[in-house]
């Protein structure tokens, strides 16, 4: 897990109220989208990845020039133009093997930082917006689950339970890293809740879901997105991890069990470094383009870390600097 | 201070809660470490064999509640019983002589990582609209958002096998007798610059941007545009005033960090065959040495604890306010 | 070279003298070996260190040395049974000496019989917990006798599992089980001398006091520690290890071509695998799909791609692999030989006319009742090389309309479910025992049913209860040779399990220091580096180039 939630909330900036902001009409929206992106190459680059990435996983079957599971070749044939990644000790295509395993590996990440997700907000919004008795007790559960060791734990839990299925992976990794999401989130509904409109649409008589599903949630947005995105580079990690330990199903294809075969057969001392290679770098680049994007979305929701279209940035702040120090 | 025995009473609870969780789970799953064993001897060894075999590794029958009894006065004793893996060697002694390494391998990757990411992220904050701060931070998010293992086996592969430069096995030259003399430390500096480069390269980015992100946060205050009013040099203005601002919460990150550090060199050990507590932890798995794999869950448990006690109490020295 | 010391012992128990110099070679010499442990630990005890000090520090008894068919007597001069099986007489050499130079007598040899009566998980191989010895008395300072409860011509071939040790350092321990031996520890075997023990290293160096004189050649063994075998293939390419016992992926590739002239492998058969079904599920309960089973499979294609073509096709049906070669049956492997044969269109017919047809055009075969021919295949998680025999096979059984899932399972289910056979299909190996008859009593036995991984198929009968048990009571060779022959034709009869193939003996080794290993050409011994019987035949033989 990259994003190491700073002690208390000294990285949760005091965010100026949007309330509404998300439900304002397409075309604003479309807008937002767009300026997220504008000029800034990080994001441009993340996004432009991943796109390719989600395609490749989503049209598998018709981009596959092989069947997955067969033996459909030689054991470790070199990269060709029949088989674009060369073939596995088994026989398999792994350029085929690749984009199958986009699949498996993407959901089981996608899955796990959804679940994790979901917790977050409603063990954080819950916590932070009804306080008391329910906040330290959410809260003593969240700090529990956060002191707990959780990559060894995964381990042992995996190892225990025998073979485990990507199913059981899914859910084991949801289960288990929601705690940060969740206290990002505590604090952030912590400070929003003392702001006007909160407490004015308090004061006007709104429910509470209203007031949560209406006017917190929507500022939540970014730390949301930021999470699940976190827990998605962290699940796929521990995927290939497990996968690569033999305590993933390796009978699926996933990349985290291509990595499996690839070390159980050697083949980076075989000389096939392609069936070693590919799963590997297909996981780093999907890391890193999540990544890319988390760090934006980190921006946007703190402008001060903006660096993007920042030469105007900084030369506007700059320059008002300057004013104030009587510079100009 | 009350703040201080609050979070001592948290902390003691998960603790027993991890503990007990601890007892539970080799309970809950299938399997049983001797039938691994007996597995061994191709299932020639009938059941009084079995029994005698099972007493001497300290099974003991019973009710789950005088088990339970057994099992926490062998925590507070210290006293772990014998390994299955290892056996008659104790428990104790085998992490006794792997966690020296791990913690080499997770304090030194975490400590270097530090150095280097607060170095970065400083320099990336305060220029952070030249090629540097522009660059650098986003090729970093990329780079470490590898998984563990993929970097490990990406090092592992450049050089350990087609340079073959470096060597992917042991934590020092095995026919080296361990001592303070040159060889030796050269040895196991040698050895750790491949586990320690892939955990640094994963960990390094983390700090660049706490750093960076408190930093600017910092960056914005009056007393830096005084400090710049002032005529100080740029350097002074970096380091003294944003920079060690800028480091308390950071400060507080790092005892998170060291939970995180300790189990990505899990994976790492295992890539690079280096004897320390992961090594051992996947080997106690297989062989369902529980045991083993209690005390080093135990281990891990501890050290998260107590990093994260110790970070209240800097917290608190730093920020008095807290305690009240 | 060195030809007439085909089995050193043999020769010295012929001339009835310990000190025979054998060969004029020079001493010296480090031998390397791969260990896969977690670390070593100062503990000497050979029954709490799995393998690693027999044959080394501690030498057995006696070995039956499998590829010259011969006993080879170590330790002990002769062991003789008495005229009614119920009386074994053990003679020691002469001369005998402990590492540290007290004499070694028969009073030593039944203060180790007796110990492990006192100490039952000492008891490997279950000699006093089975009810087989009744009583160790010392004769006089060579002999001993054992006293057994009832005749039985097997009990002999557990006595090398049991190590001798010296009664002057190893008396009045508290609590054996976690004795480790680690003061000045004493031995009998090549190499007892403790040089240094590492975490990731230890090294024992040569007995001072070994019984044969001028050996062994070699100074010392050094035990390297690692986790793998993807750690040792790297060490055995840069020439790092003398001698592996371990899977290579691509070992001609890998490790022979990186040096032709030093580096050489020699994978002689081992114990047999087989597919094992459960004979008491339907369809199973057919013979005709057992055999349609057995006919469906490419043999060698599976051993060629599937395991690296490293075993040795199995073509036997009576349930022997190429390991007992000599008991094998000509007669069963000719009549029954066509079961083993890639034979895909008999397989379809057999399961035809047993009315296993496809129904529904699904491609799946169905019974009449309107199941469909489907399975699972039990293999433990992580062994891979299983797996993909699994998957191969179950590539050849979709071809002709079966469906059989691969499916993984942790070791404990799967330790399980062959005891108790809770299971359709399992792939498992068989024994390798010195003797033939200890196969088929992990077969058929009655009373290893629900102990054994071999006996949960579900086909057993007093008759073969009766020919396991009229074994161990005959004296005539002759005898026993018919009813091993018996036993595989009832095998292949009944078909309770499906022969695959025998597996490989892992033996890579590297000839740039050390030579005399066996080889294809000079088999003096199986190289089996995990029993301390042939080891130490070995490390007799090992010296400088």
């Amino acid at each position: 897990m990259k994003q190491i939630p700073i002690h208390g909330d000294a990285l949760v900036s005091p965010d100026k109220p949007k309330a509404n902001l998300i439900y304002k009409n397409l075309g604003s929206k479309l807008k937002a989208f767009w300026s997220f992106f504008e000029g800034n190459p990080p994001a441009l680059i993340g996004g432009f990845l991943l796109t390719l990435i989600m395609t490749m996983a989503v049209l598998a079957p018709v981009l596959a020039s092989h069947d997955p599971d067969r033996r459909v070749a030689r054991s470790h044939v070199e990269p060709s133009a029949k088989h674009f990644l060369g073939s596995t000790r088994s026989g398999r295509d792994v350029y085929s093997q690749l984009l199958f395993g986009a699949q498996k590996t993407l959901s089981v990440a996608l899955a796990a930082g959804a679940i994790a997700v979901f917790i977050a907000i409603g063990v954080g919004v819950t916590a932070g917006y009804m306080g008391g008795r329910v906040d330290s007790y959410l809260n003593f559960l969240t700090n529990v689950f956060l002191v707990f060791p959780q990559l060894p734990l995964l381990i042992v839990l995996a190892a225990f339970l025998g073979q485990v299925s990507s199913l059981v992976i899914t859910l084991l990794l949801g289960l288990t890293s929601w705690p940060w999401v969740a206290r990002v989130i505590r604090s952030q509904t912590l400070s929003l809740r003392h702001k006007e409109f909160v407490i004015s649409a308090e004061v006007m008589g709104e429910s509470r879901w209203r007031i949560i599903l209406v006017e917190i949630l929507p500022n939540l947005v970014s730390i949301v997105f930021g999470g699940f995105l976190g827990t998605t580079i962290y699940a796929m990690g521990a995927e290939a991890g497990l996968g690569i330990l033999g305590l993933g199903d390796s009978t699926e294809v996933s990349w985290g069990s291509m990595l499996y075969w690839a070390q159980t057969s050697s083949s980076l001392f075989t000389g096939a470094w392609w069936e070693m290679l590919a799963p590997a770098m297909a996981l780093a680049l999907t890391g890193g383009a999540l990544a890319l994007i988390n760090m934006s979305i980190d921006q946007m929701s703190n402008p001060k870390l903006k660096t993007g279209k920042h030469m105007k940035l900084w030369k506007k702040l700059k320059r008002e600097a300057d004013q104030r120090r009587g510079l100009v | 201070m009350h703040y201080i025995v609050r979070q001592l009473g948290f902390y003691l609870t998960a603790f027993l809660i991890a503990i007990s969780f601890n007892f539970m789970l080799p309970r809950l799953m299938p399997g049983d470490p001797l039938d691994a064993l007996f597995s061994a001897t191709q299932g020639r060894m009938d059941e009084t064999q079995m029994a005698a075999i099972r007493e001497m590794y300290g099974f003991m029958d019973g009710s789950i509640i005088e088990q339970y009894l057994a099992y926490l006065y062998s925590i507070i004793s210290l006293d772990l019983g014998p390994s299955v893996l290892m056996f008659p060697v104790s428990v104790t002694q085998v992490i006794g002589q792997a966690l020296p390494w791990t913690i080499f391998l997770a304090l030194g990757s975490l400590i270097v990582a530090l150095i280097i990411g607060i170095s970065i992220g400083t320099y990336a904050s305060y220029h952070r609209s030249g090629f540097f701060g522009q660059v650098v931070p986003p090729v970093l998010a990329f780079i470490s958002n590898f998984p563990y293992v993929v970097t490990a086996l990406i090092l592992f592969y450049i050089f350990g096998v087609q340079l073959d430069i470096l060597p992917i096995s042991y934590t020092y030259d095995p026919d080296l007798t361990p001592g303070f003399h040159w060889d030796f430390i050269l040895s196991v500096i040698k050895h750790a610059i491949l586990p320690m480069g892939s955990m640094i390269l994963v960990g390094v980015a983390t700090w660049v941007f706490n750093m960076r992100n408190a930093m600017i946060n910092v960056l914005g205050e009056d007393y830096i545009t005084m400090a710049e009013a002032k005529g100080l040099s740029s350097t002074r203005v970096m380091t003294r005033y944003a920079g060690r601002n800028a480091i308390l919460p950071v400060a507080t990150a790092i005892a998170m960090a060291i939970g995180f550090s300790f189990a990505g060199s899990i994976l790492t050990e295992v890539v690079f065959n280096y004897q320390g507590l992961g090594n051992v932890l996947l080997k106690g798995i297989v062989a369902r040495d529980y045991p083993l794999i209690q005390a080093i869950l135990l281990i891990l448990v501890v050290a998260v604890l107590t990093a994260n006690f110790i970070a209240d109490l800097v917290y608190v020295w730093l920020d008095p306010r807290i305690s009240k | 070279m060195l030809k007439n010391g085909r089995a050193i012992g043999l020769l010295i128990g012929a001339c009835l003298v310990s000190n025979v110099v054998t060969a004029d070679y020079q001493t010296g010499g480090t031998l390397r070996v791969p260990i896969i442990n977690t670390g070593f630990v100062e503990n000497y005890n050979p029954y709490t260190t799995k393998d690693l000090l027999h044959g080394v520090m501690f030498e057995p008894l006696f070995m039956y040395n499998n590829m010259t068919g011969e006993t080879d007597y170590r330790l002990a001069e002769t062991v003789e049974y008495s005229e009614d099986l119920k009386r074994l007489t053990i003679k020691l050499k002469p001369g005998l000496k402990w590492s540290d130079g007290k004499a070694l007598s028969a009073k030593d040899v039944a203060f180790s019989f007796n110990l492990v009566k006192s100490v039952p998980a000492f008891d490997v191989k279950g000699i006093w917990s089975k009810g087989q010895l009744k009583k160790v008395t010392q004769l006089d300072d060579r002999s001993i006798e054992l006293e057994l409860h009832q005749a039985d011509a097997n009990m002999i071939w557990n006595l090398p599992h049991y190590h001798i040790l010296p009664q002057h350092t190893w008396a009045g321990q508290d609590n054996y089980p976690t004795f480790t031996n680690a003061d000045n520890p004493v031995g009998n075997g090549p190499m007892t001398e403790v040089s240094y023990n590492k975490p990731q290293q230890m090294q024992l160096c040569r007995n001072p006091n070994y019984y044969l004189k001028g050996l062994p050649y070699l100074d010392c063994i050094q035990y390297k520690s690692f986790n793998d075998n993807s750690q040792i293939q790297p060490a055995l390419m840069k020439g790092q290890i003398d001698w592996g016992s371990n899977f290579i992926a691509d070992v001609e590739k890998t490790f022979v071509a990186k040096d032709k002239e030093n580096h050489h492998i020699w994978y002689p058969p081992n114990d047999a695998v087989h597919f094992y079904i459960n004979t008491k599920k339907k369809p199973f309960d057919n013979l005709a799909v057992r055999q349609a089973l057995s006919m469906a499979i490419d043999r060698e294609a599976i051993v060629d791609i599937a395991a690296y073509g490293y075993p040795t096709v199995n073509f036997n049906m009576g349930g022997l692999g190429e390991l007992y070669k000599d008991s094998i049956s000509e007669e069963v492997r000719k009549e029954f030989g066509y079961l083993s044969e890639y034979n895909p269109e008999a397989a379809k017919a057999l399961l035809d006319q047993a009315g296993l047809i496809d129904r529904d055009g699904d491609g799946v075969r169905e019974t009449p009742e309107g199941r469909p021919l489907a399975f699972d295949i039990q293999v433990v998680n992580g062994w891979t090389d299983w797996i993909q025999v699994v998957q191969m096979a179950g590539e050849y059984y979709a071809e002709i309309g079966i469906q059989a899932n691969l499916k993984t399972v942790d070791w404990g289910v799967y330790d399980k479910a062959l005891k108790q056979g809770d299971y359709e299909v399992a792939i498992n190996w068989s024994l390798a025992a010195p003797n033939p008859i200890k196969v088929y009593e992990e077969y058929f036995a009655s009373s290893r049913i629900g102990k054994a991984f071999h006996a949960g198929h579900g086909f057993h009968n007093p008759m073969l209860d009766a020919l396991i048990q009229d074994f161990g009571t005959l004296r005539d060779s002759q005898k026993q040779h018919d009813i091993l022959n018996k036993l595989q034709r009832v095998t292949a009869e009944n078909l309770p399990f499906i022969p695959l193939f025998s597996n490989p003996t892992w033996f890579q080794f590297n000839t740039s220091n050390i030579v005399g290993w066996p080889s294809e050409e000079d088999p003096y011994v199986h190289p089996v580096w995990y029993d301390g019987g042939k080891r130490v035949v070995l490390l007799n033989r090992l010296h400088l180039k």
